[in-house]
């Protein structure tokens, strides 16, 4: 019997793992290394390298049960995310199906139109807002609490409704036309047709819609920032990474700053793993 | 010529070597002897530009006296602090810092995190001792840039405070704000002045320029009542009984049927502009306002005149302070005294005021200068005032402003106080009975506050 040679002199297995080692590599440095660091970070006081304490827990104590700021923060956030999806959702379907007939004509410009808006993004898309709503009117949309919220949401459906609608469209296109046919000869009408054979031929999409919408309702930060150039009034546009941001690099303290993202990062892992359950059961006969 | 994987992969392939070895091979500029970073324009153009009179510029002037090239770079103010901060937090990495560094009085608090032994600015008590340069300073202007009595950075204006307001609307009005000795009595006048203005056709026009929310103006009443809401020890003050009065007061002054003040769109030109179309008829102007209200009011000329605060009581003063800048030294600066030489001459010298005062008009901390015929003459946008010499009588009363990292939070504190006291004038039309309630929530944001303390300081 002939022994094999060990597995590091065997050249065709050594192969896939020095093509994998770059990737690891890099995963290592740049996201696995950093996001320990973090962690660690997150049960100390810091200012800087070496002037830190550690602290156990007491960050995300104190977070969860003292810092008002913060609740305020994801009271906004929330607020935000269930708003923007509610109508986003709806508005995004309701166009791609208008721009789905056949008897709408100038589609493609309709599509680009609704689509651009995404391409100018957030930042941009908040100085435009800021010289509409700034405008000379009395109903002061920058600077009344109440509309601090209307405001952003306006912001983000404006930019993101035609994003969605072209996935929609997509997904539109993978409609059996012989199920809807089908449908409509056997008496079907037009809310059974979208209940029983439209929507559930978009729900993969919508569900992904959701989950990244969600996802991006959380992360929210630069279009309320360049808004209001700042919380917004009494702190109504206030998410939670602007107070993350807020707390790392204007008030200096990484190690709490660090605990916010990670509240973040358990809070949208909920958020989207219920959305993905729930959707899921939706789905089940 | 072939190419096994085909032509579009060599050209792109080419490319990207021609353009590598054209990147590599690029000089990099000459690097100057010291590095002067900057938030402000107007800063660097005062040290960099030649002066009106043909003397060479301050930097010129530096590098003829002590043979050192400077460069000044403006840098914006979140990237020059998230810069500065990522330099501090990693020293050893190689990086060279800056030799001179300006930082605004709203970034300091967090550079002072750390205990004075791990702060990444430089001491210079021994320089401005061995200078002589500390007797000069207004002291109340060195504690905003101190930690534990070490000085960490020189003042580079006082920034008093005063009320600018439209003369012609007021006298035509038939309202002497001027009388109005105390805030109270300024709230009267204020009221007479928009009942009048009402009566003519400007239901909307508003006495005064006051936020609602976020509010610099209500720590600059409370710096009047010489109430600092953190101080250098990290000791809160909100629940003092005149912080109650104050915030209560001040509800009052934005909301409710004593409302006096409207706020402006965020941004830099906005309350200019609304002063300047009447919406809003007088607002706080500590000194660098005046440049922006010549900047982005111009049709202003002649129309507003200027005035000390009024007051609380009579031990208050007539004035506070908002905003400031340092000049500070990091503390792995290569040469710490060519640096501190070249600080004395951007910011402390003679020489440095009339360049200074040509790009910003604001007064500088050294009481000396204050003299100077610079700050003598009489505006003619203010009508022929002499707003300077406003500004050195009440710059010596200016009460000292203590910056820790906790001030941002007990702002943030402040301001969710003072969002219950709007809503409280709202939702009751009045104020009767705001001061306990606000009594009571200063309460507890100085218990809240004192826990963020003991949890994030890292003083021992």
């Amino acid at each position: 019997m002939i022994a094999q040679p060990p597995l590091w002199t065997r050249p065709q297995r050594r192969a896939p793992y020095l093509f994998l080692l770059p990737e690891i590599a890099v995963l290592g440095i740049f996201f696995f290394w950093p996001l320990w660091q973090s962690l660690t970070l997150s049960f100390h006081v810091t200012a800087g390298t070496h002037a830190r304490r550690f602290v156990g827990l007491d960050n995300y104590r104190f977070l969860i049960l003292h810092d008002r700021l913060f609740w305020l923060a994801v009271i906004n956030t929330i607020a935000y995310t269930s708003a923007f999806l509610l109508v986003q959702i709806p508005a995004s379907l309701g166009l791609a199906m208008l721009l789905n007939r056949r008897d709408v004509r100038g589609k493609s410009i309709f599509r680009f139109c609704f689509f651009s808006t995404y391409l100018v993004g957030q930042v941009f898309m908040a100085v435009i807002f800021f010289a509409l709503l700034g405008r000379e009117t009395n109903v002061g949309w920058l600077t009344r609490p109440a509309l601090a919220l209307p405001a952003t949401l306006l912001a983000g459906w404006s930019l993101s409704i035609g994003y969605a609608m072209i996935y929609f469209l997509a997904a539109l296109q993978t409609v059996d036309e012989n199920l809807r046919e089908a449908a409509v000869l056997d008496g079907a009408g037009t809310w059974a047709v979208f209940w029983n054979v439209i929507l559930p031929g978009v729900k993969p999409v919508l569900i992904f819609l959701v989950v990244v919408g969600t996802i991006w309702g959380f992360q929210l930060f630069e279009l309320p920032y360049v808004l209001f150039q700042g919380p917004g009034p009494n702190y109504r546009a206030l998410t939670i990474v602007m107070y993350l941001y807020s707390t790392a690099f204007e008030r200096g303290d990484l190690g709490y700053s660090a605990a916010i993202g990670w509240l973040l990062v358990l809070l949208l892992s909920g958020v989207s793993i219920l959305q993905l359950k729930f959707t899921s059961a939706l789905a089940e006969p | 010529m072939s190419f096994h994987l085909g032509k579009p992969i060599l050209i792109l392939t080419v490319l990207a070597v021609v353009s590598g070895l054209a990147v590599l091979s690029r000089r990099p500029p000459a690097a100057a002897d010291l590095t002067v970073w900057t938030f402000a324009d107007d800063n660097a153009q005062a040290y960099t530009q030649p002066a009106l009179d043909g003397e060479p510029s301050l930097i010129e002037t530096f590098r003829r006296q002590a043979g050192l090239s400077v460069s000044v770079q403006v840098i914006n103010q979140h990237a020059l602090d998230a810069r500065l901060i990522s330099l501090f937090m990693s020293p050893g990495t190689g990086r060279r810092p800056p030799d001179l560094v300006e930082i605004d009085l709203a970034s300091v608090g967090k550079y002072f995190r750390a205990p004075v032994s791990d702060i990444g600015l430089l001491p210079l008590n021994g320089f401005l001792e061995e200078s002589g340069e500390l007797k000069k300073i207004l002291p109340s202007r060195l504690a905003t840039w101190s930690k534990n009595g070490v000085i960490f950075g020189v003042p580079r204006d006082v920034h008093p405070i005063t009320l600018t307001y439209r003369a012609d609307l007021f006298d035509q009005a038939g309202v002497n704000l001027e009388a109005a000795r105390t805030w109270p009595e300024f709230q009267e006048k204020c009221l007479q002045f928009q009942r009048y203005w009402s009566d003519h056709g400007f239901p909307n026009r508003a006495a005064m320029e006051l936020v609602a929310g976020p509010s610099e103006e209500l720590l600059l009443m409370l710096l009047q009542r010489h109430i600092n809401i953190v101080d250098e020890q990290n000791h809160i003050y909100l629940n003092d009984p005149k912080a109650a009065q104050t915030v209560a007061f001040y509800a009052q002054l934005v909301a409710g049927p004593r409302r006096i003040a409207a706020q402006s769109l965020p941004g830099t030109p906005f309350p200019y502009r609304d002063l300047a179309d009447g919406k809003l008829c007088s607002m706080i102007t500590p000194d660098w306002r005046t440049g922006y209200l010549k900047q982005y009011a111009p049709d202003l000329w002649g129309k507003v005149r200027m005035c000390p605060l009024p007051v609380f009581d009579p031990g208050d003063a007539p004035t506070s302070t908002w905003g400031g800048t340092m000049m500070g030294i990091p503390r792995n600066a290569i040469n710490p005294r060519a640096s501190w030489k070249l600080l004395e001459l951007l910011c402390l010298s003679r020489q440095a005021l009339s360049q200074r005062f040509r790009y910003s008009p604001i007064l500088p901390p050294v009481r000396e200068f204050w003299s100077d015929p610079l700050y003598q003459t009489g505006d003619p946008f203010f009508g022929g005032q002499a707003i300077d010499r406003l500004y050195i009588r009440l710059a010596d009363r200016i009460p000292s402003r203590c910056v820790t990292p906790f001030s941002l939070t007990a702002q943030a504190a402040l301001t969710m106080v003072m969002n219950k006291a709007v809503a409280y004038v709202n939702d009751h039309g009045g104020g009767d009975g705001l001061e306990a309630a606000c009594a009571g929530w200063l309460a507890e944001a100085t218990a809240e506050l004192k826990h963020w303390v003991r949890q994030g300081s890292l003083d021992s």
